[in-house]
């Protein structure tokens, strides 16, 4: 039996329901007009890293680059 | 998806050791209080999410997992403490159980065989949900909690308190990003500002700027610009094309500059800027009585972490002991005044905004005129006009400070005289330069583009930054607008959804009397109120009219319908801790229905102390005769002891060893009521009704050795019709033993009959006892199969009579005589 609990992907852990929502907000963001590529570097932050940080947001919404 | 197979408890809370067979199915645990089934319920939820609520929620105190998890005689040895739990995974097409082990000693570090990614996902999705356990305090939270407070506990609940950090982040960086670009509007303006005085355009656009750089370009003999585009140079052509160098000090400019810095300075104390100042300290005066509430962000958080932390008793900043209604108004009382504090706020520094924009004005004019003193011959010292200059900059940082309030107001209330020095130094500058020789009209018109071009590039860049400034204000309000709609959006639809099935569900437990029950879910606000329809005559909080029954079931409802939503098919495994204590007898067997017919695939273990309760379950198959245990006592010694056979012999046995008659014919008396509504339900024997449901043993055993009696010979009766001659002599041989061992307990006529009735067997001799408990011993025997250990039972529990039987088989006797045939002629 392993003793040392193997590294979860982040998605493991949070709730699937606010995830859809969030989901749902960077899809309504995208088809804005000039928000499309603001959306998929919030989509990289608040769904594949789960990062809501304030330094990541900003990253993501400015451009600029990893925190 | 996860549900539970088996449960290994050892050392832990009240548990020395126990070992339950949980088959992946709907699971009861009974006893009276305190004979540790709460132990179990900390047990599951520790095992699958390595905590323990009962033991870190809010207003806990001192309590640990660590210290107080072990069981008493082993808190000082937490690795002792472990519990063990065999999962099915369905979802992950495994060949067999997994083997999780989690010890007290390191609550987080889970032990699981086999151990794969896929495994650890799984578990790691459950260690996420510990709301799995849930008892009636946390059920009726989200039924009884002021709107803010339900809207916090449900988002929790639905894990969508990231949902809240988010909005606020991003609300954080549209407010900066709009604070970013008023600055960089400032900064642009002076640059316009400065631009506009060098090249004397006294109203600022490419048109005018483009025909007073032609005028100065005509003057050197340039070629006219013929337009003015981002990249252009107002010099071009210069360097090559005249023989003027840059003089040291533009007089011209210089003079204008000088002007433009006295003006400014002495605007200070015009009437219109002592008005801007005058209000702003009104304003600020205001504010004075509460200015200890206006750190309102650190206050709002507190505020809030006291509402976490209230335990319905004491508040935990102070300890002082508050009604919850009362705590929660106060918070709320508190909370408001703190908004309408933030508000005036707000106004007053909207008043000091055009206080602070004229004096950076004058500030950045005196530096500039500064400058100057040192390029003049004889130089002139502008040390008191820089240090001037510095004070306004340092006053006006105040002023955007803010706080505190008295600082402020010293800077709004104090002089804004210019210091003699620095008039002194102004003066000197300004004749000296007065004093300069004329310069050439070629001169003035090549330091005018010389320093135009500086001033221009300032402008560009200020421009540019402006432009970039308001391009991300806009994009961060937007962003934040959209994600306020949306989530918003999000979460009606939700409450919608929860809203319907919480009234699907309450209606299935009341359609007695509620058939046509609604609620309204309201989200507002980051509040969410709750309204519950009652009788047709309006909406209203749960609490207001329905009784605690109601509430209760309200509660559950509420969960069920809220977990569904979470965690959709996922929803596999719940423990409801007493969670219906309040609900009468009707709408638990209605609980029953909704849990089998609604979570179907749910695994739910519920705990009750109320024996009827538990029998309902089984009768309205939620849980099996298998799937169920029933503590018949506790002591810290050995922990949680289930009503069995074996276990409580031995006890009376040890207790006679011990020649301690009191404990032993206690036990036996206690262990004799269990029997007898044990063995009258299984064999549908008739008692005679008490309304209290209290019955002495010999009420209940008489009528139970009875009823087997007939049944033996109903059964007899069968297999002589059938012509089941090897089934006759069975039942022949178990009625004669039966028939013995009844008498045996008869023995001694008047001991039994005086014991059943007024327990007087702790009077007797241990050699008087002794052969009592032996006759019962061998009763009990005669009512229990050998094999399985099952009381014997009739089938089915309704109606006619068809079977005598046990679940291994080793009894199954038809009750069923074969129908007379009429005979011919």
């Amino acid at each position: 039996m392993s003793t040392t609990p193997k590294k979860i992907e982040p998605s493991d852990t949070h709730s699937a329901v606010a995830d859809s929502i969030v989901g749902a907000f960077l899809d309504t963001l995208a088809a804005e007009e000039g928000m499309e590529a603001v959306a998929a570097q919030l989509r990289q932050a608040l769904l594949k890293n789960h990062s809501y940080s304030e330094a990541s947001l900003r990253s993501a919404l400015f451009d600029e680059g990893t925190p | 998806m996860i549900t539970v197979d088996r449960l290994v408890i050892k050392e832990f809370r009240g548990i020395r050791e126990l070992d339950f067979s949980l088959k992946s199915k709907p699971f009861a645990i009974c006893g009276p209080n305190g004979t540790g089934k709460s132990g179990i319920v900390d047990a599951l939820e520790f095992v699958l999410t390595g905590t323990i609520s009962r033991l870190t929620g809010r207003g806990r105190g001192d309590l640990s997992i660590t210290k107080h998890a072990p069981h008493v005689d082993s808190s000082k040895n937490p690795e002792k403490a472990i519990v063990e739990a065999y999962l099915t995974l369905p979802g992950l097409q495994l060949k067999g159980p997994v083997h999780i082990i989690r010890s007290v000693k390191s609550p987080k570090a889970l032990k699981c065989s086999p151990d794969t990614p896929q495994i650890r996902s799984a578990l790691a999705r459950m260690e996420n949900h510990p709301e799995i356990a849930l008892s009636r305090r946390e059920i009726i939270k989200y039924i009884l909690a002021e709107p803010g407070k339900r809207a916090e506990d449900v988002q929790e609940l639905l894990k969508l308190d990231s949902l809240r950090t988010i909005r606020g982040n991003l609300q954080r960086l549209a407010n900066a990003a709009d604070k970013e670009a008023e600055t960089a509007k400032r900064a642009a303006a002076d640059a316009g500002k400065d631009l506009s005085l060098t090249l004397n355009v006294p109203i600022l656009n490419t048109s005018t700027l483009l025909g007073a750089v032609n005028g100065h370009r005509t003057t050197l003999g340039l070629d006219p610009l013929e337009a003015l585009t981002a990249t252009t140079s107002i010099r071009d052509g210069l360097a090559t094309g005249s023989a003027t160098t840059p003089s040291l000090i533009a007089k011209k400019q210089a003079s204008e500059e000088i002007t433009a810095c006295g003006e400014a300075a002495a605007g200070l104390l015009e009437q219109a800027a002592q008005g801007e100042r005058d209000s702003a300290a009104k304003a600020l005066k205001a504010l004075k009585a509460d200015e200890a509430l206006l750190d309102g962000l650190k206050r709002t958080q507190l505020l809030t972490l006291a509402l976490e932390m209230y335990d319905e008793e004491k508040c935990s900043v102070c300890d002082t002991e508050f009604e919850p209604e009362a705590f929660r108004a106060i918070i709320q009382s508190k909370q408001e005044k703190l908004q309408a504090v933030a508000a005036k706020r707000k106004e007053a520094e909207q008043l000091l905004t055009p206080v602070v924009d004229r004096m950076r004005s004058v500030a950045r004019a005196l530096s500039v005129t500064a400058t100057y003193g040192p390029k003049l011959k004889p130089a002139v010292t502008a040390t008191a006009i820089q240090d001037w200059g510095r004070d306004l900059t340092a006053k006006a940082s105040q002023l955007e400070q803010f706080l505190p309030l008295n600082k402020a107001l010293e800077v709004l209330e104090g002089s804004f005289e210019i210091p003699k020095d620095v008039s002194i130094a102004l003066d000197e500058i300004a004749k000296a330069i007065v004093a300069l020789p004329e310069p050439s009209l070629q001169q003035q018109a090549f330091d005018a583009l010389t320093i135009g071009q500086g001033k221009l590039d300032t402008y560009r860049t200020m421009r540019l930054a402006l432009a970039a400034a308001e391009s991300r204000a806009k994009t961060a309000r937007k962003v934040f607008d959209v994600y306020s709609t949306s989530t918003e959006t999000a979460l009606e639809a939700i409450y919608k959804k929860v809203e319907g099935d919480f009234s699907d569900y309450y209606r299935l437990l009341n359609d007695d009397d509620e058939s046509t029950f609604a609620a309204q879910l309201t989200p507002s606000m980051g509040k969410l109120g709750f309204g519950v329809d009652f009788y047709k005559r309006g909406f209203f909080p749960p609490g207001a009219y329905h009784s605690e029954g109601h509430q209760d079931s309200m509660g559950l409802c509420l969960y069920l319908a809220l977990m569904k939503h979470l965690q959709g098919d996922g929803f596999t495994f719940a423990v409801l801790d007493d969670v219906l204590m309040s609900v009468d007898t009707n709408h638990r067997r209605k609980v029953c229905e909704l849990l089998k017919t609604k979570f179907p695939s749910t695994q739910f273990v519920l705990t009750t102390h109320d024996r009827v309760w538990l029998k309902h379950m089984g009768s309205a198959g939620l849980v099996d005769g298998k799937s169920m245990v029933h503590f018949r006592k506790w002591d810290v010694d050995h922990g949680p002891s289930p009503w069995g056979t074996g276990d409580v012999w031995s006890e009376i046995a040890q207790h006679l060893e011990n020649n301690d008659i009191k404990l032993a014919s206690s036990s036996l008396r206690h262990y004799l009521e269990h029997l007898g509504a044990e063995v009258c339900q299984a064999l549908r024997a008739s008692v005679e009704y008490r309304g209290d449901g209290q019955h002495d043993p010999a009420e209940l055993l008489e009528p139970a050795t009875a009823e087997y009696r007939k049944l033996l010979k109903k059964a007899k009766d069968a297999a002589a019709s059938w012509g089941n001659k090897t089934q006759f002599a069975t039942l022949d041989a178990l009625e004669k033993e039966y028939t013995a061992a009844v008498k045996a307990t008869k023995m001694d006529q008047w001991q039994i009959n005086a014991g059943v009735h007024f327990n007087p067997w702790a009077n007797l001799e241990k050699n008087d006892f002794q052969p009592i408990v032996q006759a019962f011993q061998d009763l009990t025997d005669k009512l229990t199969c050998p094999t399985c250990k099952d009381l014997i039972s009739v089938r089915p529990i309704k109606g006619p009579r068809e079977t005598l039987y046990c679940s291994c088989g080793a009894h199954n006797f038809t009750l069923a005589s074969k129908l007379k045939t009429a005979t011919s002629g």
